[in-house]
């Protein structure tokens, strides 16, 4: 405007002084606005003095002025909402105005319980109820009948504060993460009786309040309460509720006043331009949402679980199998301990047993000789004995035979151990004992080759399915933001 | 299946209670509740079916016509008029070609609308007035027919996790009153009012149905003794919406019947005249030892001439009957005794009535 002005008011326009029209700032940039400052000033100066006289009032009365006037108007708006019905046009706007803070309050208190929260649950669950709600509130939002959408946002609020707060859903599911959600859904539920009630009387308040109540107490099963319509209320009590208020028996214009507003087209256009700007929120919320039920899916949800717990094995497996070889190991070498102390202390054995069979060899030979010896000596005893005639009667004749015959037994058990002795000891170093041993190892070390074998594949195993976890991770995520892209 | 178990708690602690010689659920709770207030939920308050099956089987059985034509308005409160809504679901299946209206109106407004012979039935949470009973007789040359339908108590609510043990009405009186006039001080803290712990030094937030609402004149008369209330009490738009808003806010106080109880929010006992603090259960609202007890009445024309209109007349039938009484006690308000319903009965019969007449 200033810009023209000047322009207007310069006589000697050649093509040569002619000022090509310039931006606004870098007018305000040029020596015109500074020009124009002073004059503003210099007029301002003028009307100020104007302006001042005898009867001029103080800051302080000029403002209580002002705050007076302010008090008056909103006095006379406040009145005057009360006493006139609302327009439509007036009730869509208060609904558009409602369903962005709806999705702002909300949001925040979802995404406030999603932040730094370790348990995946809460965060679905708190997704959904943004989703939910959301979507709710946006196709209420988007239907044409007005007097059914004041009736179905009140429905969709309350019965969800019902759920969350009456029914301490929200307390048993997000613990001390609830108050945040709790005080979203209240103030929502608040500001949606508070739209209501531009709409209707105390008394149809009341009556849809406890339409609310009582439905909910017959299904107290359903938990996607956010999309339950007022037409879900089915009763002569709701129909007659609705036809009320289109008879024009609350604040908001009777059918017939309004069937001309509501065949404009100027009102649907509106309404499109408003869900088209916030579909792509909307979508992205779905987007987020489908990813988290597909993630949620007992199938999907068990595979990654396996993925999980493989991951874990995996990302544990060195050490295990490091404790597991050190255990085997040790348990492996305390046996071989052991077997080599008992072998040693058999071969100490069959040594000591040889030492006694020699021994007792060499006894047995001393005394067949010595025992020969006095049998040589006994027999020339008995002959003289028969010489002499010294027999006592009814006395048993000695007999050195009876002697000999247990030495002899005794011998051949000396023998006969120091010669399994002997075998023994063969038996401990013999091929056979040693082939069996080898054979014995052989078989162990097979087994541990098998079990680590069995290791290193489930090692394997485990490295392809946390790929495959990656790689479905990236392709659900792309998929969800081209979701995002396609939408309008 | 824990909704299941939250059903059969309070059949387990009257069974209990029954086994130990019929001592009352109230003195178990008194005791309880000075240790551990917290230990007490509403759901020991409200009824299950079971009990209210039990409660009302004494009642006598409505005895259904073989016809019945016409129409019938009704016009009352919000709490009457939802046990209307409840016995008209059944009602109308017994009378299809019965037409019956029903509208919230306020219980001021459904008198004046039975006064203007707009209405047949006039619901109340609160005893007719003398004025009111005058400006009939005036009217009709007679007194209105009044019979109680339904037994309901004023529960004072706080948040489930206060450990507000109990009040007294001097003290509720001082927490509402901008003057009180029970002498219970000015609490502005909770623990003004003896609690301790983290809400102790939290400012107490007063919660009102709006004014329009018979609970709020109710307690306006019986507790505060017509005094007006604070400027900082919070007004309600809907009964529902107060209780909430009290689960919502730990520091937060409330009154509404006990039909609108939820599982974050607890019902306080409150000192009756005995000196016992008493939750507004079955047994102390019907007995009327619990303060804040009320009636929930229907007002009907008893023309001196004329006659009743028929509907009106089957519809209270049907109301006092052992299967309307169960209707509501399921809906969270308790049955009449069967004293209260023989007298209503008498006072449906002394109406005229002209069975041919329809309006």
């Amino acid at each position: 405007m200033t810009f023209l002005m000047l322009r207007h008011f310069d006589p000697n326009i050649t093509r040569a002084r002619y000022y090509p029209p310039v931006p606004l700032r870098r007018l305000l940039t040029s020596w015109h606005p500074r020009i124009l400052c002073v004059a503003m000033l210099l007029a301002a100066l003028v009307f100020a003095g104007c302006s001042t006289g005898k009867n001029k009032p103080s800051m302080e009365e000029q403002r209580a002025t002002r705050q007076h006037a302010q008090a008056a108007r909103a006095f006379k708006t406040t009145t005057e909402t009360n006493q006139n019905r609302i327009t439509i046009p007036e009730l869509d706007q208060l609904i558009y105005g409602y369903a962005d803070r709806y999705f702002m309050v909300i949001s925040s208190a979802a995404d406030a319980i999603k932040t730094g929260n370790p348990n995946p649950a809460q965060r679905r669950i708190a997704h959904q109820i943004k989703l939910n709600g959301v979507q709710a509130i946006n196709d209420i939002v988007s239907g044409n009948d007005p007097y059914a959408q004041v009736l179905d946002l009140v429905v969709s609020v309350t019965l969800q504060s019902i759920l969350w707060i009456d029914e301490d859903q929200a307390g048993t599911i997000f613990g001390d993460r609830s108050p945040g959600l709790i005080k979203a859904m209240y103030t929502m539920r608040i500001e949606a009786w508070d739209l209501a009630a531009r709409v209707l009387t105390q008394e149809q308040l009341e009556a849809l309040d406890l339409m609310i109540l009582e439905w909910r107490r017959a299904h107290p099963e359903v938990d996607q309460v956010a999309f339950v319509k007022f037409d879900n209320f089915a009763s002569a009590r709701s129909v007659g509720l609705l036809t009320d208020i289109k008879a024009g028996s609350g604040f908001l214009a009777p059918l017939s006043e309004a069937s001309q507003v509501l065949k404009d087209w100027g009102r649907l256009t509106e309404r499109v331009f408003w869900y088209s700007k916030r579909a792509p929120n909307v979508a992205a919320i779905q987007a987020e949402g489908a990813v988290n039920e597909i993630l949620a899916t007992p199938e999907v949800g068990s595979m990654l679980q396996d993925a999980d717990r493989l991951e874990k094995i995996a990302e544990s497996m060195p050490q295990t199998i490091d404790a597991q070889r050190r255990a085997f190991f040790a348990e492996l070498d305390a046996r071989q301990t052991l077997l080599t102390n008992s072998l040693t202390g058999v071969r100490q054995i069959l040594a000591e047993v040889t030492a006694i069979g020699g021994t007792a060899t060499m006894v047995a030979s001393n005394t067949h000789q010595t025992l020969a010896a006095l049998s040589d000596t006994l027999n020339i005893a008995e002959r003289v004995g028969k010489t002499f005639h010294f027999d006592e009667p009814g006395g048993r004749r000695f007999d050195i035979m009876e002697y000999e015959a247990t030495l002899s037994r005794l011998n051949e058990v000396v023998t006969n151990v120091h010669q399994f002795s002997l075998g023994a000891d063969q038996i401990a170093q013999s091929e056979g004992w040693k082939k069996a041993l080898r054979d014995m190892t052989d078989a162990t070390d097979r087994r541990v080759d098998r079990a680590f074998s069995r290791l290193c594949l489930a090692l394997g195993l485990a490295f392809l399915l946390a790929i495959a976890y990656r790689f479905i991770s990236i392709r659900m995520t792309k998929a969800a933001g081209r979701t995002v892209r396609e939408e309008p | 299946m824990n909704r299941q178990k939250k059903f059969l708690l309070p059949l387990v602690l009257i069974a209990a209670l029954h086994a130990q010689g019929g001592s009352s659920l109230e003195t178990v709770h008194a005791a309880e509740l000075i240790a551990n207030p917290l230990s007490q939920t509403n759901r020991s308050v409200i009824l299950d079916e079971k009990t209210a099956f039990a409660l009302t089987a004494g009642l006598s059985q409505y005895e259904q016509l073989p016809q019945l034509d016409g129409k019938c308005v009704s016009v009352g409160g919000a709490v009457p008029q939802f046990l209307i809504y409840r016995w008209l679901n059944e009602f109308t299946k017994l009378y299809p070609n019965a037409q019956f209206e029903a509208r919230s109106g306020g219980s001021s407004g459904g008198l004046a609308d039975l006064l203007a012979e707009q209405a047949d039935l006039a619901t109340m949470a609160r005893p007719i007035s003398e004025e009111e009973v005058a400006r009939f007789q005036a009217k009709f040359g007679g007194p209105p027919g009044q019979i109680i339908v339904a037994q309901d108590a004023l529960g004072i609510y706080v948040h489930k996790s206060n450990p507000l043990p109990g009040l007294t009405l001097a003290q509720l009186d001082a927490i509402y009153s901008r003057e009180p006039k029970r002498g219970g001080g000015r609490p502005e803290f909770w623990s003004d009012l003896g609690v301790t712990g983290s809400l102790a030094d939290q400012r107490i937030s007063r919660h009102s149905p709006s004014s329009i609402h018979a609970s709020h004149v109710f307690f306006q008369e019986s507790v505060m003794l017509a005094a007006p209330f604070r400027f900082d009490v919070i007004p309600e738009r809907t009964p529902g919406s107060q209780v909430q808003s009290v689960g919502a806010d730990d520091e937060a106080i409330g009154f509404a019947s006990v039909m609108f109880a939820t599982a974050r929010t607890r019902l306080v006992p409150l000192q009756a005249s005995n000196g016992k603090y008493l939750l507004p259960t079955y047994q102390n609202t019907t007995s009327g030892d619990y303060p804040l007890t009320r009636s929930i009445r229907i007002i009907f024309r008893r023309p001196a001439t004329g006659s009743m209109n028929p509907v009106a007349r089957e519809f209270l039938r049907f109301a006092v009957s052992r299967r309307g009484q169960r209707s509501i006690a399921l809906a969270g308000t308790y049955p009449l005794t069967v004293a209260q319903q023989t007298e209503a009965l008498a006072q449906i019969a002394e109406a005229p009535t002209n069975e041919t007449k329809t309006k």
